[in-house]
């Protein structure tokens, strides 16, 4: 285990190095430099003042060694300042990051605890009405688009029923209590997330229902309950932790328009507004966290591996 | 199970009344856009200075007429009071003398005064950014006198104080900076904007979220007759108008201003929520317009620009899109404008003239029905826009129809904001014509819009705002002598010149008038439309309740 982690973390390091460079090219190769943007604020800048800040900003330099610039310094732990707020980036990205984990952290397990169970329950009762009401409202999740689902809800809850704030950050002091905050954004997410995994848990169910091990429970006169927890369920899971640790990507990304759309500054934005207002070290570091958080999925998913089928190595070798 | 169910709504109906209870003494503004930059000397936008307006003041302000009157200086100088005088510089040339006298016990927001030095040291500020082409030099001769030294003669010699900076606050921040960038890096508009010694306004910033909310409270330091009413104003950032739209009506947000609502939502409001609010959609000095490269080769040929100006008809974009509702714009600056000339006019909406200027251009219909020129060419170009914006594809499309119908092909090619800005417009490389607003200043002589030395190419870094490539010396005459004449008539009469060349020339198609909407609860008064859009909070201390 050990090794194996050392490993992981090894290569998630090389990882992160060619993605910084990866994403620092192609934001050098879009139209436009932190000094454009400057400039547009400023009409009477003359040719020379656009000389002076390019070289300021380093932009007049080749795009290799600018690199190098940034990642020497990014190894003695200076990320450098936001070009559109004049701020730390770090200082601007560690509270969207916590907002963000704590909205998605919450919606991600709330969907994979329903999905998983609802997909399970369907899968054990192919056929029935409880399976039919399942897919319908699996297939009414995987089809609704996120935003619009905000934004109903938001007239359903905020606009005609008053319950809950129509949007904002979940704070204290704020008139109204800080989970009110939480409960339409997280619900939107967790709607929208559950519908493919249950359907890619029911396929799993499935599969291993037919299997030989779960035949031969059942005849050992095991109970259903049983069969269905220990046998079924756990190996059906292999599979679906991949989807689920993919998914801890998907979250960061399909957060986007959730947070758009309830006012939430999470790194969604964060990472839009970065690259739509040509702010570099911004843009970088928010992409270089998502990278991380997909890594680490993905690490997860392996030790999960491990756990649930204990004849799958971390070490590469196969158990015997 | 009804029991339960009840206890378990209760958490959820106690936040209910609770919004519900809210006192009018705080009021919660929407604004569409996020606030980056706090620093004004390393921001423009909008979004900045509608929020700042409401705790940042300046020597001077102006009315929508164009009158100049004094927020801290006790007269505005003019050649007849003394307080401006034309001067013999060095070179030989005439430049000008403006002092303003502050008026007495001026102060910060955290007590300290405000004096002559905040005004010189926010030139000097300047002047690290961007040298000034105009003003030579910004002294602070006495505690209260401000003096401006201006290199030429300048109709405006009387807004030309800085807006201040407090030399307090910044002033050592400025001297330790490396550099200008590291200046704003270190800034404390942007590492503290909570510090009270930053505002001059009836207002302070009391809290700041980045990407979240502003908040601010009376400045107990405001010299001004009129105090604040509302004793917390907090700015809440929702990008998406839907949601903005949304958070008004839930109640959410009180109040939004001109960086709010766009037109479409503003009207449909008028409609559905007009016992609750109060929504008014009124001009303001931007237009609507399209920019048309001049230099391209379908477009070089003056009658050509006309043609297509003949063929897109504004009042059905109006109709369609604002019920109506916004002005026509006749040229780029609007009506009631010192440079306005009501009996000009623009080329009206006449499709068979457009034809009849297109066939004697040589250009015969091809076998689509798009126009061919007598070297075999199609009579294609592209229109760009910021791409994302709703409305602007809806104004495409019907400007598309309506040119189709000419045998004109328009092929929009909208583009992310910022590669527009880069390359489409600073490196002049759209391809026909681009769809923009421009907001002047009231009575702002547009010298680098059409100038022919400010045309950007390669060889000058691309530097210039005369996008269009429009390069007409009589153009050029008129808007030097609109800028330095200080006689109104003589100025008068350049500016006519300007607003007929521009019509003759076309390096602009106005289209229409830009509305500020602002939407208030009934229970609020006092908030008035600004005639620049996002100005209005530079009025907040009128702001109240009924």
């Amino acid at each position: 285990m050990g090794r194996f982690l050392i490993a992981r973390l090894a290569s998630m390091v090389v990882v992160l190095i060619a993605k910084s460079f990866v994403i620092f090219v192609l934001i050098g190769l879009m139209p436009g430099d932190p000094v454009d943007l400057l400039m547009h604020a400023n009409p009477d800048a003359r040719p020379e003042d656009v000389a002076h800040l390019r070289a300021i900003y380093g932009v007049d330099q080749p795009i290799g060694a600018r690199y190098l610039g940034w990642l020497a310094a990014a190894l003695h732990g200076d990320f450098g300042y936001s070009r559109a707020q004049h701020r730390p980036v770090l200082e601007i990205v560690l509270p969207a990051l916590g907002n963000t984990l704590l909205l998605t952290g919450t919606a991600f397990v709330l969907a994979t605890a329903i999905a998983v169970a609802l997909g399970a329950v369907a899968g054990m009762r192919r056929g029935s009405a409880v399976d039919r009401v399942i897919n319908l409202f699996a297939y009414a999740g995987i089809s609704v688009p996120s935003f619009w689902l905000g934004l109903l809800l938001i007239y359903l809850f905020a606009v005609h029923l008053g319950w809950l704030p129509a949007g904002g950050m979940p704070r204290a002091g704020q008139g109204q209590p800080a989970w009110a905050y939480l409960v339409m954004p997280v619900l939107t997410l967790v709607i929208v997330e559950i519908g493919g995994l249950a359907r890619y848990t029911r396929s799993a169910v499935l599969d291993v229902l037919g299997q030989d091990h779960v035949r031969t429970a059942h005849a050992k006169g095991l109970a259903p309950l049983r069969v269905g927890l220990r046998h079924v369920l756990r190996n059906a899971l292999i599979p679906v932790v991949t989807v689920i640790a993919l998914g801890v990507g998907h979250l960061f990304s399909g957060a986007l328009l959730v947070e758009v759309v309830f006012a939430y500054r999470g790194m969604g934005r964060l990472t839009l507004e970065a690259i739509m207002g040509n702010d570099y070290n911004l843009a970088l570091i928010c992409l270089l966290f998502t990278t991380i958080m997909i890594v680490l999925g993905s690490m997860l998913a392996d030790i999960a591996y491990a756990w649930l089928d204990p004849r799958i190595s971390l070490e590469g070798r196969a158990v015997r | 199970m009804r029991y339960r169910l009840a206890v378990a709504l209760l958490p959820l109906l106690s936040v209910a009344t609770a919004a519900q209870a809210a006192p009018h003494d705080t009021l919660t503004i929407g604004i569409a856009e996020t606030i980056g930059d706090m620093n004004p000397y390393f921001t423009n936008a909008l979004v900045t200075i509608h929020v700042q307006a409401a705790a940042r003041r300046s020597m001077t302000g102006i009315t929508r007429d164009g009158k100049v009157y004094c927020r801290f200086c006790t007269e505005v100088p003019s050649l007849a009071n003394g307080r401006a005088k034309i001067v013999d510089l060095p070179d030989g040339k005439q430049g000008m003398e403006v002092r303003f006298t502050l008026k007495p016990d001026l102060k910060w927001g955290d007590g300290a005064p405000l004096t002559a030095a905040d005004f010189a040291f926010a030139f000097k500020v300047g002047q690290s950014m961007s040298p000034s082409t105009t003003i030579s030099a910004v002294e602070a001769v006495t505690p209260l006198d401000v003096v401006v030294h201006i290199k030429t003669t300048r109709y405006d010699y009387d807004r030309t104080a800085p807006v201040p900076v407090p030399e307090h606050v910044e002033g050592p921040i400025f001297a330790a900076a490396a550099n200008t960038v590291d200046y704003g890096n270190h800034s404390e508009f942007n590492r503290h904007p909570e510090n009270p010694g930053l505002w001059s306004g009836p207002y302070v910033i009391t809290e700041y979220r980045q990407g979240e909310s502003i908040t601010m409270a009376p400045n107990k330091y405001w010299e001004g007759a009129k105090k604040p009413y509302f004793q917390k104003i907090t700015w809440r950032m929702i990008e998406n108008t839907a949601a903005l739209q949304a958070n008004l009506l839930a109640g959410d947000i009180d109040m939004a201003g001109e960086i709010g609502l766009t037109v479409d939502q503003a009207l449909a409001l008028q409609k559905s929520a007009a016992n609750r609010f109060d929504i008014s959609i009124v001009p303001t000095l931007g237009v609507q317009q399209l920019y048309v490269k001049m230099d391209h080769p379908l477009l070089t040929d003056q009658r050509l620009r006309k043609a297509i100006a003949m063929s897109i008809d504004r009042k059905t974009i109006v109709s369609r899109l604002f019920e109506g509702k916004v002005p026509i714009a006749d040229s780029f600056i609007t009506a009631g404008e010192f440079g306005h000339d009501p009996n000009l006019g623009f080329w009206p909406y006449d499709p068979a003239g457009a034809r009849g200027l297109l066939a004697e251009a040589g250009f015969k219909p091809g076998p689509d029905g798009i126009l061919v020129s007598p070297s075999g060419e199609r009579f294609s170009i592209d229109i760009s826009a910021s791409s994302g914006n709703r409305l602007n594809d809806l104004q495409e499309q019907v400007m598309q129809s309506q040119l189709k119908a000419e045998g004109i092909e328009l092929q929009i090619k909208n583009q992310p904001f910022r590669v527009l800005l880069a390359e489409g417009l600073r490196m002049r490389k759209y391809n026909g014509l681009a769809l923009l607003s421009w907001t002047p200043f009231p009575d702002w002589v547009p010298q680098i819009r059409f100038d022919s030395k400010q045309i950007p190419t390669e060889a000058n870094g691309w530097f210039g705002n005369n996008v269009y490539g429009v390069a007409d010396p009589a153009l050029d005459t008129a808007l030097m002598g609109a800028l330095t004449a200080l006689d109104p008539v003589p100025r008068k009469k350049y500016w006519n010149d300007i607003v007929r060349l521009v019509k003759e020339d076309l390096p602009i198609i106005p289209l229409y008038v830009l509305t500020s909407q602002i939407v208030t609860p009934k229970w609020m008064t006092g908030v008035a439309p600004p005639p620049l859009p996002g100005l209005s909070s530079g009025w907040i201390e009128e702001w109240g309740v009924k």
